[in-house]
Parts: C-alpha cells; structure tokens; sequence
C-alpha cells in the first residue's frame, strides 16, 4: 500500500508539451507510472512519445475513462482554468507543481475542491513518489537518482520544501529505511492539502508505520499536525525536523509561505507543539534518520 | 509581496468608493506650505515611508498654525529626508472624530480563505487592543454575503453604512490581489465613514495582472526598504522564467554575531537548514540565496556575481539538496562567476569555500570543478551525496580555521 | 567569410564566437556539449567551423539554454574563441 499514488494512479499531464513537462513525462513513464495522456489546448490530435495529446480535459477522459490524476505543468496565470478544468471534468487528485500562482487563485481553488471533493495537492510542489510504484512530478528527476534515493519500506514523508522531501529520502535509504509514500505539499503559504490531512491518510494506510516530516518558519502547517496528533487523527510515531531557527522576523526566505509575523511561524512555537503532542522533533535534519530508527525498533520490539 | 505607500494605497480605495481625506503628496515644503493654503489648518503632515510605527518614529505631524507648519516642515525635511530614503510628503485635512475603527480583509493562512477584521477600538495601539478584534473568514466563492455583515457588527453601535464600506473594502482586496488591505483608523466623521489610514500589500506574484501600478517585485523583507542588491536579484527573474532566484541581506545584527559570510543554496529549505547550522558554529550569513527550479547556468552566475559583491565576506558557503536540478549548468554558472571575480587565479577563490552538490547531475558538476581547477584550490573543499547540512558546517569551521592560519598571499578581489 | 559570429540571449547578453580563432582549432570543444531547448544543439559545425542551427530570434526566446558549456570548453580546449557577455545590473 502507499497513499495518493501507486500501481491504480492513471496519469494525465496537464500542459504536456512544455519543456519541463516534456522531460518530466518521460521521467515518470520510465519509473513506472501509468502515464495515460496528456493536454495541451490546439495541440489535440499530437502526441508526445506516444502519449496521446488532448485539446480539454474532457476530451482525454472521453477517450481514456480511467484516469484518475492530474499533474499540472502549466504557467502560473494558466493554473486557475487548467485545475477548474481537471475538477470539472471529474478528476478527484491534482497536483499543481507550478509556482508562483497567485494566491487568491489557490484560494478559489481550495474552496471548489473542498466543495467537490477534489483533492489538491500544491501548488509549487515537486510531487509525490510511491517507491516502487508511481511518481508524479519532477520529485527524483532521473530513474538512476530516482531507485538510488527512493527505496521501497514503511515510512511516510512529507515536506513543505520539495528538495527536502528528497534529501530526507536519501537519508533514510542510506540508513536502509524505506519510505512507503513521500510527498512535498508545496513551499507556499496556501495549498490545498496540509500536513494534518497527509497524516490522516497515512494513519489509514497499514503499510505506514512511521512519518518523517520536514517543516520550516512560517504558516501553522506544523501546529496544524500537532493539533491533529493531540486529537488522535494520527496514532503512529511521527519524527519531524523544523528549520529557520535563526530567521528573523518578517523577512521572506525563498518560499512564500517561508516568514515569520511576530510569534506566528516562529521554529520554536512549532516544535513546542509537536512535542506537547509526543512527537519527536531533532535539531539536526539528518537525525531524524536515528529517531526514525529508533521508533521502528521500539515498534518490532512491542509485536 | 509588494507594499504599497498610504498614499497609493488611498488611491485606490478612494477609486473604490471609500472616503479618505483631502490631500496631496508633495516633495518640497514649498509644495506643502501651497496644499496647506488650499486644505486650511489644520493639516496633518505623513512622511510616506514603509517603515512601520510611524507615529513613534515621528513621521506623522498634527499642525494647527502657521509658524507651526514652517517648523515642522523644516525639521521633517532636513531631519527625516535625509535619513530615509522615500522623500514624498502626504499633506492632508484633520478630521474631528469620536471612535477610531479598525477593519482590514487578509489572506488567512489558516482557515485558507479571506478573513475580515473588525474592531471598535482601532488606531495606533491596534495590537494591545487585538482582544476586541472580531474575524470572519469568508468563502472566496460567495463573497461578502449580509450574515457575514451581522457578524461583524453585530452589537456594534455604528451606522449602517459600515457594510456598505466592509463590501467596497473586500470587492478592492480581490480586485487588486492583496495580501492585506488595511484600514487604520477608520473614523467616522460628518455623516460618513472616512479612511485616515490605509495599508495596502499586493501578492507578488499577481503583480502581472497589476501593471498600472508600476511596482517592481523584490525579495522582501516588510519591515524595510529593498537594497540595491535585492533589486538587482529581482531582476535576474525578472525576463527569464527559467527557475528562480531569491536573494535577501539579512538584518544585521542577528540574533547571534558570527563570522560574516556569504551562501548561496539550492532549494529554500536547505537554505534554511544551512543557515541554522552555521549560524550554530559561529558563522553568520550576511544573505540568503537560493537559486531553485531548474535555472539556466547564467542564472546562477549573476546570482553569484551579486554575493559575492557583499563587503566583507569572509567565506562562502554552496550547497544543494539533494536535487532534482541539472546541476551540471548550476555548477557551470558558478565556475563561470568565480572566474570573473578571481581572473588572476583562473577562478580559484580567495576567501574559503565549501561546494556540497548532491542530487541529480551531481558527479557532473564535481568533474567541472575538478577541470577547470578550482577545486584544487586550498580554500576550496567539496562535498557530496554522502554528506549534510551539519557536515558542511563542521567542514566549513575546519577550513576556516586552516585557512585563516595561512598567510593570505591571495588578494580578495571584488567584483 | 564570416569572421565574428554573435547572438543574443533570453535574460540578457550575448554569446560572440572569433570564428578566425576556430579554424586552426583542432578540438571544436565548443559543440561538444551544446544544448538547445530542442532535442538538436545550438551550435553545428560548418565549413569547419561553428554555426547556428537556429535563427537568432528564436535563440533570443530562448533556443539557447544558456549552460554557458560552448564558452567554458572552448577557454579549457579551444582556442579561447567564445566569450559570453551577461548583464549584471
């Protein structure tokens, strides 16, 4: 098992023709995922490696009934109608992994998707890899770096930075600790699914055992999931990292939800929460790759 | 984001439909002495700045008399000109008022949607005063719709015509793509509601839709003006969409003193990650870069150009996540820079470095170290995959502290 | 025969190749790993020596991937023909 994504996901590219959508497809069809078709308004008829190209998205799921997921790769003004449009025409997953979207936009599209039951991951995420099985996105970027980094076992991974999402992978492979999902849930200050909604998904999934989390300065995405830990939403071990302790106030650092307003967003209100609600939190980032070790130990011992 | 004055942010709520006062921006006192003549005293005298507080930093003046005006324009002038480095002047009408409000629409990172803000007990002590605050979050689908009206005034002994100002204030804040727009106080005054303050922050990333407003995007920091530095960053993303650049000066003094030195990372959150780390071994990042996506080899060289024309850098510090970037053209872009700034030693720096590339593409870009010769340099080390953030700290410490031992007979050149 | 060959580039500068360094030039670094935004490269050899295999509106767009790989080759195997001018404001 894995969440989100895995051997049932059928993939439609969103903006195929692109140069990092391009490179990106072809990436995600030699790992392995399922990747049906793709769109591109005035390009329908074409196709890219012999993926089939789609004028709408109505058009694809016309011909290709099983698609199930979307990732989008358009420019940022073109995000807003390319989600409404996956959304309209019935697709339950999308990950956006453009950036720089405004961010009234997500917000429309947050409301929507609640309201249809869609679910939204990003935007500016770099995606999610089910090891083993599917990736969707740029996340592993080449199929050599991809089986090296990535390793198939029963550790969740979630990020709010897309290269951490990957770094932290690599740390746990090297340690010979698989990952059963990982994902990045964008570096903005508003995407449509947040750390407490990732963790309700991995406490339902059986082959889950632990999660890792990678967060930093700014939004309440880390006290979301502490809240959601303190309410039992989430039951298994869950080791996090914060970083920014140093940051200064109101300065942005790189991604937009990265600042810290007064005492909003600060490290220190972050790991004072996780840990009031049992989770382990490190200083350094590479250490989670001990704690992690040392929660699934404790788990084989209990069995 | 992009901050905008009081005075362009009255603009446009006034366009919108929302009272402000009369007034005129001026940049000399002669000008003020002018508007001050047609408005009549008493006037009331706001230095347009984006610092905040600017009450207590006197850049806001009452006036009622003549003799009054000339002295304080002088010494706003003289005084505050000089300092800052916005010199326009907003001379406007005082009103006469009983209760200051408060109401502001922001983008509420936790219920994900537009959340208003109204408080009877507004003006400049808003935040002691934040328990009487009352919030609605909206759905951005919706709008404002009357309950959410009720809500917000319920109890509140004011006009009627506050939803009229509450609906004209959210239709400005979706309009223009805010962050946060903000009335400050809002008074009411010969039978309407007037603005005496107002705050305006545009989302950055929606400035394309809002070209009239001529606003150039930097890194931003929102209790300051944008260095010169920032803004020449800004520019590097500015035509090119390939990948993208942050570079921030970081406030001085921060929290702990350290050695001064440059960084430049790949990806935000190991940015954030190295900053802690070498923060803890005594070493303080004089900025913060990032150079993230997939960015063309150019990119990263202006980016490099720019770091390393900080004063007094003491060493500099590279390191990548482990990445989905073609670090192959990062690496070309950073050889390309060193050996503009250090021509007489074929790129080899003058100052300790620590290179950690890890990732897609990362044997490639060690072998481009290794070709053209930099990383045979003594004040070069370079790390990979099998390394972290705390390892680069530790390393960067070792060399430091090697280095510093050596005579220096390598000028520190700088761009 | 033409002696300088010049074009600009997307964020701003040029890349200009003293193609009378290039003749005698028995490497051609330069082509070695050139990318383009395309599948073929930007730069091809011609009469022995490089040329573009694209228009210079469309290297202007964006063809040229700017890796900067023609001029850092060229200065290790070349005969130092290539120099890139970018912009620094």
């Amino acid at each position: 098992m894995s969440i989100l994504i895995g051997k049932n996901t059928h993939l439609l590219v969103q903006g195929i023709t692109g140069r990092q959508a391009y490179m990106n497809t072809l990436y995600m069809r030699a790992y392995g995922t399922n990747v049906v078709a793709g769109t591109r308004p005035g390009k329908g008829g074409q196709s890219v490696e012999n993926i089939p190209i789609y004028n709408t998205v109505r058009e694809a799921i016309k011909t290709h009934p099983e698609l199930n997921t979307s990732v989008i790769y358009v420019p940022p003004q073109a995000v807003k109608t390319a989600v409404m449009e996956a959304m309209g025409a019935g697709i339950k997953l999308v990950i956006i992994t453009s950036e720089r979207t405004p961010h009234q936009d997500i917000m429309e599209l947050i409301a929507y998707a609640k309201s249809e039951g869609v679910r939204l991951i990003g935007p500016n995420s770099i995606g999610i890899i089910s090891p083993g099985k599917s990736v969707v996105g740029l996340i592993g970027a080449r199929v050599s770096l991809a089986k090296e980094v990535f390793t198939e076992g029963s550790v969740g991974v979630i990020s709010r930075s897309g290269g951490q999402v990957t770094t932290c992978c690599h740390y746990l492979s090297r340690a010979g600790i698989g990952q059963s999902t990982a994902l990045c849930i964008g570096g903005d200050a508003f995407v449509g699914t947040r750390w407490a909604d990732v963790l309700e998904l991995f406490e339902k999934d059986e082959e889950t055992k632990a999660v890792v989390g990678y967060g930093e300065i700014g939004t309440s995405v880390e006290e979301g999931a502490a809240d959601c830990i303190k309410k039992g939403g989430f039951t298994k071990p869950f080791i996090s990292y914060i970083a920014g302790k140093y940051a200064g106030e109101k300065q942005r650092f790189g991604h937009a939800g990265a600042i810290i307003e007064g005492e909003k967003g600060k490290v220190s209100h972050k790991k004072d929460a996780l840990r009031e609600a049992g989770a382990v939190v490190v200083e350094h980032f590479y250490e989670v790759v001990y704690a992690i070790r040392e929660e699934l130990y404790t788990l084989d011992r209990k069995r | 984001m992009a901050k905008l004055t009081e005075f362009e942010s009255k603009k446009i709520i006034k366009q919108a439909g929302i009272a402000v006062p009369r007034g005129e921006l001026v940049s000399t006192p002669r000008q003020a002495e002018e508007v001050t003549m047609r408005i009549g005293l008493p006037v009331v005298l706001k230095i347009q700045s984006l610092y905040t507080g600017r009450f207590e930093k006197d850049l806001i003046k009452i006036v009622s008399s003549v003799e009054d005006l000339k002295r304080t324009l002088d010494y706003m002038f003289d005084v505050h000109c000089s300092e800052i480095k916005l010199q326009k002047l907003l001379v406007e009408e005082k009103y006469i008022y009983q209760n200051e409000y408060y109401l502001s629409v922001i983008s509420d990172d936790i219920s994900l949607s537009p959340l208003i803000l109204f408080s009877e007990n507004g003006g400049i002590d808003i935040e002691k005063n934040s328990e009487n605050i009352v919030g609605r979050p909206l759905n951005i689908l919706n709008g404002v719709t009357g309950e959410d009206i009720s809500f917000l005034t319920n109890g509140a002994s004011v006009n009627s015509d506050l939803g009229d100002v509450i609906k004209k204030l959210y239709d400005v804040y979706r309009k223009m793509d805010c962050c946060q727009l903000e009335i400050n106080p809002l008074v009411f005054s010969e039978e309407k509601f007037v603005a005496l303050d107002a705050k305006i922050i545009i989302d950055g990333d929606a400035l394309y839709r809002h070209k009239e407003l001529g606003v150039q995007l930097t890194e931003e920091n929102l209790n300051r003006e944008p260095t010169s530095l920032e803004i020449s960053a800004a520019k590097i993303d500015e035509n090119d969409h390939r990948g993208t650049v942050h570079i921030a000066e970081l406030d001085q003094p921060l929290q702990k003193k350290g050695t001064r030195i440059a960084i430049n990372c790949v990806g935000t959150g190991v940015g954030l990650s190295i900053m802690d780390e070498l923060i803890e071994q005594g070493y303080m990042p004089a900025n913060f870069g990032d150079t993230s996506g997939n960015p063309t080899a150019s990119k990263l060289y202006r980016a490099i150009r720019l770091i390393f024309s900080q004063k007094d850098i003491k060493g500099f510090v590279f390191a990548s996540c482990v990445s989905s970037q073609q670090l192959d053209n990062t690496a070309r872009g950073v050889i390309k820079a060193l050996k503009d700034i250090y021509p007489e030693t074929g790129g080899k720096p003058g100052i300790p470095c620590v290179f950690m590339f890890r990732g897609a593409w990362d044997k490639d870009a060690m072998l481009l170290f290794k070709e053209h010769g930099i990383s045979d340099s003594e004040n070069v080390i370079m790390l990979g995959r099998d390394s972290n953030e705390y390892n680069v700290a530790c390393e960067f410490d070792k060399l430091y502290k090697t280095r510093k031992s050596v005579p220096n007979n390598v000028k520190n050149v700088r761009v | 025969m033409l002696r300088m060959l010049e074009f600009n580039i997307l964020s701003g500068g040029n890349v200009s190749i003293d193609l009378t360094k290039c003749k005698s030039c028995s490497t051609k670094a330069c082509i070695r790993n050139c990318k383009s935004s395309k599948t073929r490269p930007v730069l091809v050899l011609k009469d022995g020596v490089p040329d573009l295999d694209f228009g210079f509106d469309e290297l202007e767009k964006g063809a040229c991937t700017e890796c900067l790989a023609c001029e850092l080759d060229c200065q290790l195997y070349g005969n130092k023909a290539v120099i890139i001018e970018l912009t620094v404001s």
